[in-house]
């Protein structure tokens, strides 16, 4: 009984994922599963069009940056909460997690009615801006769990043989820490990655970004270029868990609030 | 009135605590030059704190730590020039023992050559050369201690900390660690103040102990003059080894050096010696070692002992004899009032059991008379 | 001290210039006139909100989000405490596969997935060649851009979202509670009912919550797949937004969004603070110092 209820729902948890994969491989400019031969035309397709290039190229370097960003940001304030403690702990990590709460829809609505106000074009920086904001939530959640499992005993070692705090953090607190840093930042490159709806209200003609090509593309027409596209994203999100599950284990994930 | 100058470290009125309570209030002790002194107590009695406020790793609320006649207070952690070694050693695991020995040398910049002759220097001094290249996790306990001392002797510190050095080892490395401590702290001549909650250990290893109860100092003396004469009964219970007595006051010399005292439950009357001036009538113990009781079996022994002068003697029931290999421990109870009797085991019958009829006796003079 | 402030403001001062004052100017805008932002007058007023609730499509889209919200919770739940139970009572293997299967997705983007459900609910799609190849029907049925395709794809997305919390609450369960039942001889239907379930309800619970909180605030799946057919909360706000350009209306609705949200939010604090069951006597207080 167990493995029939296994079986259903691993097939349904997979099934979009799947039968998206499969599509792209159908060689002719049908979407349909399961595809008719295989192909890889569609795969050529996109890697070569200039528009599919040009968004990922976007979405590469908002991520990134949104990455280092979210990651200063996270450090310094996770390293602050976690060994200075004190009585507004619970509020400030509180205030930082907040977008965690707050619909994207929310988020995002916001920002660009505040950026239409001042006159402020939306571009590749406001778009890192917006998500830099919500990538940080995850990035101090993160740290703050990296920092607290290092003995502060080191760090009191280290500041008594001479060194200063900042000194103490480069040397000691940060090598140790590399697991956490990395999964941070490839948490945060994900997120920012997929990122659709706050996108959405910041990106426009010259600022497209993968997913949001795709939620384009969607309404004009069906073909498996967007189905080869899907894939792509598809394999990048599994490279990437599983590099963060082996650097840091499946158990610090999670969607838990 | 020793100078100032001979002391290494002074605390003065000093407050410690964390969140609401302080755990210390208005402390004062002064350690001189060269001294191995011990804070010894139990859980929660500020030991820790009052070390980790030396090497400044909390502020005081009020009062002042004070090395070498210069105030610390606003002086940082990293400017201290404390050495200090932490309960579990705190070797940074992502580095070598020599990356470790060398760190506080790397900070400042020391030319290479001088860093490599003082870490050699350092690790032959705690007998640790050969493991310069290996990593903290493939060291012992014990070998990780060194390499932590090695760590804080190469910055040549001003005075050295340790907390809880030996706690992490099993018994018997313990006692093999311990002499090494002893003998290495010996060789540096170095101010050493070490918290730690074994009698034992601070007795092993101190010049002077600091006898700490909630937050407070207890006692602070010599390891003998603690165990022979204990200022009160908190020193001698937590020293060890000794019995109680309860027991009224009933007369001191004018100069309060005896007492007599009337025992609660054999009604005797005992006699004492005493450090303190007591009320008649004041509840008190009458104390007196394990290992300073004699027994006899013969009940005639004991009639002739109850005339000697200067003897004390009871009549007690034995409970249990345990065998402890070199000595055998003897438990008797008077009524409620409970005995023990601390023998070599050559001179104890293999076939003393419970329920047998004992006449313990002692000097007048081991008996010492200590509030409660 | 002073390192500390150093070190928390670019990150405060980050949420706050980016979150804080751009909502705050929201709610601004939501007291305004819809021409406001054109030029027009400011009046001021609880208008927007009014409307939120009077306009017969904007309280449509808020009822079909709670129902498509209880619809899902309800899915999840049916779905979602099994596959944790199964999870729970399973060796490694098979408990790290299913872990996987409900954690993997969450990692690929959400027009993925919903790309994936429009190729499978097409009317060419394979769902309705399985429901044909079964016998089941005999003309491919509309399966998109109804709501059943958007109910059927929330659920997919926020599985996770249930089977981990619940998970987490069987885990918790002493095992010697569930000995002593059978002990005193319950059988397995009741240990099931009786101890099981009810020391589960704080998993229940959270997962819930947390789900019936993204359907709230769903945007992507809806639009995908709904279109213009499936009304919900979100896609109003954009079409108000970004299509109509009637912004002081979609602010309205976005803070009634926002209200809704962190009233959900709240609850799930307050339960977790109240439904805890660790009565354990056993559990070792304070630390020696």
């Amino acid at each position: 009984m167990k493995k029939i209820l296994s079986a259903l729902y691993i097939v349904f948890m997979c099934s979009p994922l799947i039968i998206v994969i499969g599509a792209a491989f159908e060689p002719q400019e049908i979407l349909r599963f399961p595809p008719h031969g295989v192909s890889l035309t569609w795969f050529e397709r996109v890697l070569h069009d200039p528009a599919f290039l040009d968004a990922a190229a976007n979405s590469l370097v908002v991520g990134l940056l949104a990455t280092v960003l979210s990651v200063l940001l996270g450090l310094l304030a996770a390293y602050a909460l976690a060994r200075g403690g004190g009585r507004y702990r619970e509020a400030i990590l509180g205030l930082l997690l907040s977008p965690l709460v707050i619909p994207e829809l929310v988020i995002g609505l916001a920002l660009l009615q505040m950026l239409t106000l001042m006159n402020v074009a939306t571009d590749l920086l406001t778009l890192v801006l917006a998500h830099t904001v919500i990538c940080l939530p995850y990035t101090v959640r993160l740290l703050f769990n990296g920092v607290n499992a290092i003995n502060e005993n080191l760090e009191s070692a280290s500041l008594l043989l001479g060194a200063s705090r900042g000194g103490t953090i480069v040397r000691v607190t940060l090598p140790l820490m590399k697991n956490s840093i990395v999964a941070a930042a490839l948490f945060a490159f994900l997120i920012s990655f997929d990122n659709t709806v706050i996108s959405l209200f910041l990106v426009d003609a010259s600022t497209m970004t993968l997913p949001i090509t795709i939620y384009n593309y969607v309404e004009f027409s069906l073909d498996p270029a967007i189905a080869a596209l899907s894939t792509i994203l598809i394999l990048l999100s599994c490279v990437v868990v599983g590099v963060i599950s082996r650097v840091s284990g499946l158990d610090n994930m999670g969607p838990r609030k | 009135m020793t100078a100032r100058q001979d002391y290494s470290i002074e605390l003065k009125d000093l407050t410690l605590g964390y969140g609401e309570r302080d755990i210390i209030s208005g402390l004062n002790l002064d350690v001189r030059r060269g001294e191995i002194l011990s804070l010894l107590g139990p859980s929660g009695c500020g030991k820790t704190t009052t070390l980790h406020a030396i090497a400044g790793l909390i502020s005081p609320r009020k009062g002042a730590v004070v090395i070498d006649g210069v105030d610390q207070t606003k002086v940082p952690i990293n400017r201290r020039n404390v050495g200090m070694v932490f309960q579990g050693y705190a070797l940074f695991p992502h580095m070598t023992v020599f990356n470790n020995v060398s760190y506080g040398l790397r900070i400042k910049s020391v030319p290479k050559e001088q860093v490599r002759e003082r870490v050699a220097r350092a690790l032959k001094l705690v007998g640790m050369e050969q493991f310069a290249h290996r990593r903290p996790k493939e060291l012992s306990g014990g070998q990780q201690q060194r390499v932590a001392i090695a760590r804080t002797m190469v910055m040549e510190p001003r005075v050295l900390l340790l907390d809880e050095p030996l706690s992490n080892l099993d018994a018997k490395l313990r006692q093999e660690i311990r002499g090494d401590l002893k003998r290495i702290l010996r060789e540096l001549s170095i101010t050493s103040v070490f918290v730690t909650h074994d009698q034992e250990e601070a007795m092993f290893l101190s010049d002077r102990i600091v006898l700490m109860k909630d937050g407070e100092i207890a006692q602070l003396s010599s390891p003998r003059e603690i165990y022979n004469h204990p200022a009160n009964s908190f020193a001698a219970a937590f020293l060890g080894n000794t019995n109680f007595i309860a027991a009224k006051l009933l007369s001191q010399t004018a100069d309060h050096t005896g007492c007599e005292v009337g025992a609660t439950e054999t009604g005797q009357v005992l006699k004492g010696r005493s450090a303190l001036r007591f009320d008649a009538g004041q509840p008190v113990y009458l104390s007196v070692k394990h290992d300073r009781v004699g027994y006899t079996l013969s009940r005639q022994e004991f009639l002739a002992l109850q005339g000697q002068a200067g003897t004390s003697t009871m009549e007690c029931r034995v409970v249990d004899v345990h065998f402890l290999g070199h000595v055998t421990k003897i438990e008797c109870v008077a009524g409620s009032q409970t005995m023990t009797v601390l023998r070599p085991s050559a001179s104890v019958p293999a076939d003393l059991a419970a329920g047998a009829t004992i006449y313990l006796h002692w000097p007048e003079d081991e008996s010492l008379v200590l509030s409660l | 001290m002073k390192q500390r402030v150093l070190f928390l403001s670019p990150a405060l001062l980050f949420i706050t210039l980016l979150l804080f004052v751009p909502f705050v100017y929201l709610l601004y805008l939501s007291f305004m006139d819809q021409d406001y932002l054109y030029g027009g007058p400011a009046l001021p007023g609880f208008g927007n909100y009014v409307e939120a609730f009077r306009n017969p499509v904007y309280w449509e889209s808020i009822v079909n989000t709670f129902r498509i919200g209880a619809t899902v919770t309800v899915a999840t739940l049916l779905i979602g405490f099994p596959v944790a139970y199964i999870i729970s009572v399973s060796g490694k293997t098979l408990a790290a596969t299913l872990t996987v299967v409900t954690v993997l997705p969450l990692f690929v983007s959400v027009v993925v997935r919903g790309f994936g459900w429009i190729i499978v609910f097409g009317r060419e799609g394979p769902l309705n060649a399985l429901l044909q190849w079964a016998g089941v029907i005999d003309e491919p049925l509309q399966v998109l851009y109804t709501e059943a395709a958007v109910i059927i794809a929330l659920t997919h997305l926020l599985l996770p979202f249930m089977v981990l919390p619940v998970l987490a609450s069987l885990r918790a369960i002493d095992k010697s509670v569930i000995d002593a039942a059978m002990v005193l001889g319950s059988r397995r239907r009741d240990v099931f009912l009786h101890v099981i379930i009810p020391l589960c309800s704080p998993g229940f619970v959270v997962g819930s919550l947390l789900v019936f909180l993204h359907v709230l605030a769903t945007f992507v799946l809806p639009a995908m797949l709904g279109s213009i057919n499936i009304k919900m909360i979100a896609t109003m706000i954009y079409q108000q937004v970004m299509i109509v350009g009637n912004v002081p209306a979609g602010a309205a609705l976005a803070v009634i969004l926002f209200v809704f949200t962190m009233l959900v939010f709240s609850l799930i604090g307050a339960i977790k603070n109240r439904l805890t069951f660790d009565a354990s006597p056993l559990r070792e207080e304070g630390r020696a110092r």
